[in-house]
């Protein structure tokens, strides 16, 4: 169905709740009462015709007064539907003074931790939410830092938040005062963090979790220690100098990212990429997905006991950073995609290089599994513990090899195609329970081995039938009108949408960055009763959580 | 034999000193500035909630009472075990008399054994009790 | 003969001219000849631990595809000096909250639980400081020692990680004497004494007069002491105690410097004393092939002296291989969760290591010894051992030779070499 057939489905069933269909977006958006917004949620969910069940983004964007039109806060959510392969952008106009909204979290639980971040970055108050506390900031932090009049408060417990102030004041001695509220004890169990500081949590994650000896009763995890503020940064320097913070975001698969962000500015601007440059960029991109994928099997396999697996794909991975070195100049943060192409052009030598090295590697990923893979222990680690299933996959926001490791056939780059991917020949890999049901850790697990055997093929293909040409357009300064977008790429923890909002200058007006690891925290709690702290340890790392893809 | 146990006992005072000596040299050798930040549980960066000083899963005592059965039964076995070759080399029948009472003793443990089995004490319980049941 | 007391004698009468029955001092020179003796087993102690370590991250890192230490000295054989003294010279941080009596007191315990159970191994076949008439139970008993001093770190230090880590190896270790107790069972019913040197000596210098070939039973018995042993010894893949990735360091977590040191010293140690168990009450021990135990305590002079080097030496050689066996299995494995540790302890270890030892008792009593039935278990055992080992090396073989064209492929580039040989 196409968006405005879903806005004429909605008026029908529920007929005073749509204000406005807002049909000159890049992605239309229907704009619906406040009051209004969870029935519409429920409705568009469960309706047979819409279907609706991912809740793909909650976005707040902060609108200052402008003449007559008032202050206002909008919250967007994106919905999809993976049955119907259609989607639409609900959209709500909040008081800018005293926002305060319904929460969808009984309709999509997955909005449980985008509303906590609306709340934390822009002050908006949810109705009926769970847990509604600050995410990224502080608990005690004074102010929404997204709103477009935030003032940074002088000090923060007698430390200065200025830059100079703090290298000017030298060592201080922070006073060791219970400013921090964490969870009451709950007697009869024992709390404690594992915390910020510790080997498994892939970067620096905490997690509350309540145990009474061995077995979990909850694990709550505690992010925005990596809180950059990248999305109040883009705001700053504009679309260009946002790239290099794109590769930020996940570290490990900076192309990715990169990759998003230029297809976001392109799609607003209309601007063509050559072929030679498509090409540049799916070979860049799969050369990563494989290194990314490198690193969360083996550090899965670390997290596990088994060290030498981990340090052989580091072996493997500096042969892929070597050939990103000569590609574009750096070994982990890119900055390679431009708008309107990439930045460098992909030599005849590397090419043969990269030919060179996949003949190399292809016998290698077999080395890998002969030594972990069929390892008797490995598998009774992970098969068979922390089972998702689809629609709890769904449900609660996972995207990537997490939710086709539940089954799920779902592939950005096959069902919402974006640059030259359905030219290649591949397959999409999902679980097959191979060792225990589907859905388990081992399936997430073999599910990313299986996709580095996908991208080699891809690799192969596009090194064969790369054309000559130019790699990138010109283009004059970007400077898009005020539009909307939501555009997506398949990166190695699944699916790394970028909403961006402009308004006609050189700076967006509001960037908003989906990552995977955002959703996946939210089903670590639901996971957690029952499980081991060992389990708890290899279900993070099936999950291939990276801290700064959660904070940005 | 008191010879042999007198080198025992020596040789556990020696290593107990050796383990003080170093540390007591170490004194002189290494640097001492307390802090209260150093003095702090580590616990992984974040401030430890409540006291360590736990009531532990009941689950680890249950495997200790079933080690101390067992543990028991070794030491008592060992006896026979040591005589049991002189015993069967004489040839009289007094072998199959260590050899009857050693079978009879593993035959009953093992039968202790298939009931804690049976009974699901071997298996780590994933149920949780609520606050209200904890000891 | 107790080479102590024959030592002791001897400097008595060399150095005082007295007669050591009715010298009044006499004591004082056995004391001092046994605490000289307890000093030179720590310091083998010391010189295995030392650079055991050394050769075991050289192997970890060979493993790993890396090079391992190789700054500090000739290829990096002083690192375990280096670590060494930098602990010695770190700070000893007592958290503020812990309960310090055992706090302070738990390195104690588990150094002197471990370096108890040197007193009892054979190193040759007159090397041994005390040769108690109980000296495998006294091993037993006193590196159950080391249980009590893990618990006491564990809760000493007030640190829920360090807690956690406690319990588990207090758990784990306890668990696991069941079945190594009982392999050894099956090895005193064999042998008729629970002395250490009377256990070697009831074996030979040849393989098929070791205890491990000698009937199915005992081969099976020394793989289960093998895998307590490892768990005895909180190693991969029983090392949950010190998972390094889920409890941070487990008990270790609050100790630093010399007493942090006490405790890794304590695990190396450990290793050597799982080895040298097994070593002397399956593989034989110090005996020399060819060469009987009434032999040696013939000979006079220098022959004598060597014959105990071959058997000191024959005794570290042995030891010295299982404890690569035990590094490798360290560095390929990953680790065993806490439930599935504890089941198969209770489910499958203890059930056949008594039937191991009840399958020994029966065999001895219905099978004689040198018998013809004898001998067929002997040679069969010694070719399921020779295949055993043939299909190792065959694998290792066949893994190696599926690489090699691979690796033969990047040969050239700059900065690569292939992981098997060394830049």
């Amino acid at each position: 169905m196409t968006e405005s057939e879903i806005c004429d489905r909605l008026k029908a069933a529920l007929p005073d709740a749509v204000e406005e269909f807002e049909s000159q977006l890049l992605d239309p958006a229907i704009r619906v009462k406040p009051a209004r917004l969870v029935e519409a949620c429920r409705f568009l969910r469960d309706d047979p015709s819409t279907r609706m069940h991912y809740l793909r983004l909650v976005t707040g964007v902060d609108r200052l007064p402008a003449g007559e039109t008032p202050g206002r806060i909008e919250m967007v959510y994106h919905l999809w539907s993976y049955e119907k392969r259609h989607g639409i952008v609900l959209r709500v106009h909040l008081d800018r003074d005293n926002p305060v909204a319904d929460t969808v979290c009984g309709v999509w639980p997955v909005a449980n931790w985008g509303e906590r971040e609306a709340f934390d970055l822009l002050g908006v108050t949810f109705t009926g939410h769970p847990d509604l506390k600050r995410i990224m900031m502080p608990v005690d932090w004074v102010g929404h830092p997204l709103r477009k009049d935030y003032q940074r408060p002088d000090r923060y417990h007698g430390l200065p938040t200025n830059r100079t102030a703090v290298l000017e004041q030298g060592r201080v001695q922070v006073a060791t005062a219970e400013h921090v509220a964490k969870a009451e004890p709950v007697s009869g169990y024992m709390q404690l963090n594992m915390g910020p500081h510790h080997p498994a949590t892939h970067g620096v994650i905490n997690f509350l979790i309540e145990t009474d000896g061995e077995v979990l009763r909850r694990a709550i995890p505690d992010v925005g220690y990596l809180h950059r503020g990248i999305e109040k940064i883009s705001e700053m320097v504009g679309y260009l100098g946002t790239m290099p913070y794109t590769d930020r975001v996940d570290y490990l698969g900076a192309m990715f990212t990169n990759h998003g962000w230029a297809l976001a500015v392109e799609k607003l601007c209309n601007i063509e990429v050559p072929r030679r440059a498509e090409f540049c960029r799916v070979i860049a991109s799969e050369l990563n997905r494989i290194a990314s994928h490198q690193i969360a099997t083996g550090a899965l396999a670390m997290d596990l006991g088994a060290f030498t697996p981990f340090l052989h794909w580091i072996r493997e991975r500096e042969k892929i950073n070597d050939i990103m070195e000569r590609i574009c100049g750096a070994r982990l943060t890119y900055n390679y995609m431009r708008f309107g192409g990439v930045s460098r052009d992909i030599d005849q030598v590397t090419i043969d290089e990269i030919r060179r090295w996949l003949d190399h590697y292809e016998p290698m990923m077999l080395e890998f599994d002969r030594l972990i893979s069929g390892n008797e222990i490995f598998i009774r680690r992970l098969a068979n513990v922390a089972v998702i299933d689809p629609d709890d996959a769904i449900a609660y926001g996972l995207v990537g090899p997490n939710l086709r490791g539940s089954g799920l056939a779902w592939d950005v780059r096959r069902d919402e195609p974006y640059s030259i991917y359905n030219e290649f020949e591949w397959d999409v890999i999902t679980g097959t329970g191979v060792h225990g049901v589907v859905g388990d850790a081992f399936d997430r697990y073999d599910c990313r081995l299986r996709e580095i055997r996908e991208s080699v093929r891809i690799l192969r293909q596009a090194c064969e039938r790369i054309p000559e040409g130019e790699v990138r357009t010109k283009t004059a300064r970007i400077k898009p009108a005020a539009n909307e977008v939501y555009t997506r790429v398949e990166g190695p923890r699944g699916e790394c949408g970028f909403f961006v909002v402009s308004d006609g200058t050189d700076k967006p007006y509001r960037s908003r960055f989906r990552t995977g690891s955002f959703t996946a925290m939210t089903i670590i709690e639901h996971l957690s009763p029952g499980l081991m702290i060992a389990d708890l340890v290899a279900l993070i790392g099936s999950l291939d959580v990276l801290a700064p893809e959660i904070d940005r | 034999m008191h010879f042999e146990y007198s080198v025992v006992l020596i040789y556990l005072t020696v290593s107990a000193v050796i383990v003080g000596l170093a540390l007591w040299l170490g004194r002189f050798l290494r640097p001492n500035l307390p802090d209260p930040q150093k003095a702090q549980i580590y616990e992984c960066g974040e401030r430890p909630i409540g006291s360590a000083w736990f009531n532990f899963n009941p689950r680890f005592y249950l495997i200790a009472l079933v080690f101390i059965v067992f543990d028991a039964e070794i030491a008592l076995t060992f006896p026979v075990a040591t005589v049991a070759r002189g015993w069967i080399a004489r040839s009289d029948g007094t072998g199959w008399v260590a050899v009857v009472e050693i079978l009879l003793f593993f035959v009953i443990l093992l039968a202790a054994l298939a009931y804690v089995w049976g009974k699901g004490e071997l298996d780590w319980s994933r149920e949780l009790t609520s606050p209200e049941e904890m000891p | 003969m107790n080479i102590m007391h024959y030592l002791a004698d001897l400097l008595v009468r060399s150095l005082f001219k007295a007669d050591p029955a009715t010298w009044p001092y006499t004591w004082i020179a056995y004391a001092v000849v046994i605490g000289v003796g307890a000093l030179l087993a720590f310091a083998f102690v010391a010189i295995f631990a030392g650079p055991v370590t050394w050769i075991e991250r050289r192997i970890a890192g060979r493993i790993q595809s890396r090079i391992g230490p190789n700054r500090n000295g000739p290829q990096g054989c002083l690192q375990w000096l280096a670590d060494g003294i930098k602990c010695w010279l770190k700070e000893d941080l007592v958290p503020a909250t812990a309960d310090k009596p055992l706090y302070l007191a738990a390195p104690y315990l588990v150094f002197t639980g471990m370096f108890g159970a040197f007193v009892v191994l054979p190193f040759g076949a007159h090397v041994i400081a005390a040769d108690l008439n109980v000296g495998l139970l006294y091993i037993l008993a006193v590196t159950s020692l080391v249980v009590v001093g893990l618990l006491m770190a564990g809760w000493g230090s007030n640190s829920k990680w360090a807690l956690f880590g406690g319990v588990r190896s207090a758990a784990q270790l306890v668990s696991y004497e069941v079945p190594s107790a009982f392999s050894l069972m099956a090895v005193v019913l064999m042998a008729g004494t629970l002395s250490t040197q009377g256990i070697v000596g009831a074996q030979g210098g040849w393989p098929w007069q070791w205890f491990v070939f000698r009937n199915p039973f005992l081969f099976a018995a020394f793989i289960m002491y093998f895998i307590s042993a490892i768990a005895e010894g909180n190693r991969t893949p029983f090392d949950l105690p010190e998972a390094e990735s889920e409890i941070i360091a487990g008990y270790n977590i609050e100790y630093s410097g010399m007493r942090f040191l006490f405790f890794l010293f304590a695990e190396w140690a450990n290793m050597w004393i799982m080895a040298a168990v097994a070593t002397l009450a399956f593989l034989g021990g110090w005996q020399i092939p060819g060469i009987s135990p009434e032999r040696i305590a013939e000979a006079k002079g220098w022959t004598f002296v060597g014959w105990q080097a071959l058997s000191f030496a024959i005794f570290v050689f042995k030891g010295t291989c299982l404890v690569f066996t035990i590094i490798q299995i360290r560095w390929t494995l990953p680790r065993l969760r806490v439930d599935q540790l504890m089941i198969t302890c209770w489910k499958y270890l203890v059930p056949l290591s008594m039937g191991s030892a009840t399958g020994v008792l029966l065999l001895m009593a219905l099978v004689r010894e040198g018998g013809i039935v004898d001998w067929v278990m002997r040679g069969a055992m010694l070719l399921v051992g020779l295949l055993v080992a043939g299909a190792y090396i065959r694998k290792v073989r066949a893994t190696f030779m599926a690489d090699r064209d691979n690796y033969k492929k990047m040969e050239g580039r700059d900065l690569w070499y292939p992981p098997y040989r060394l830049p």
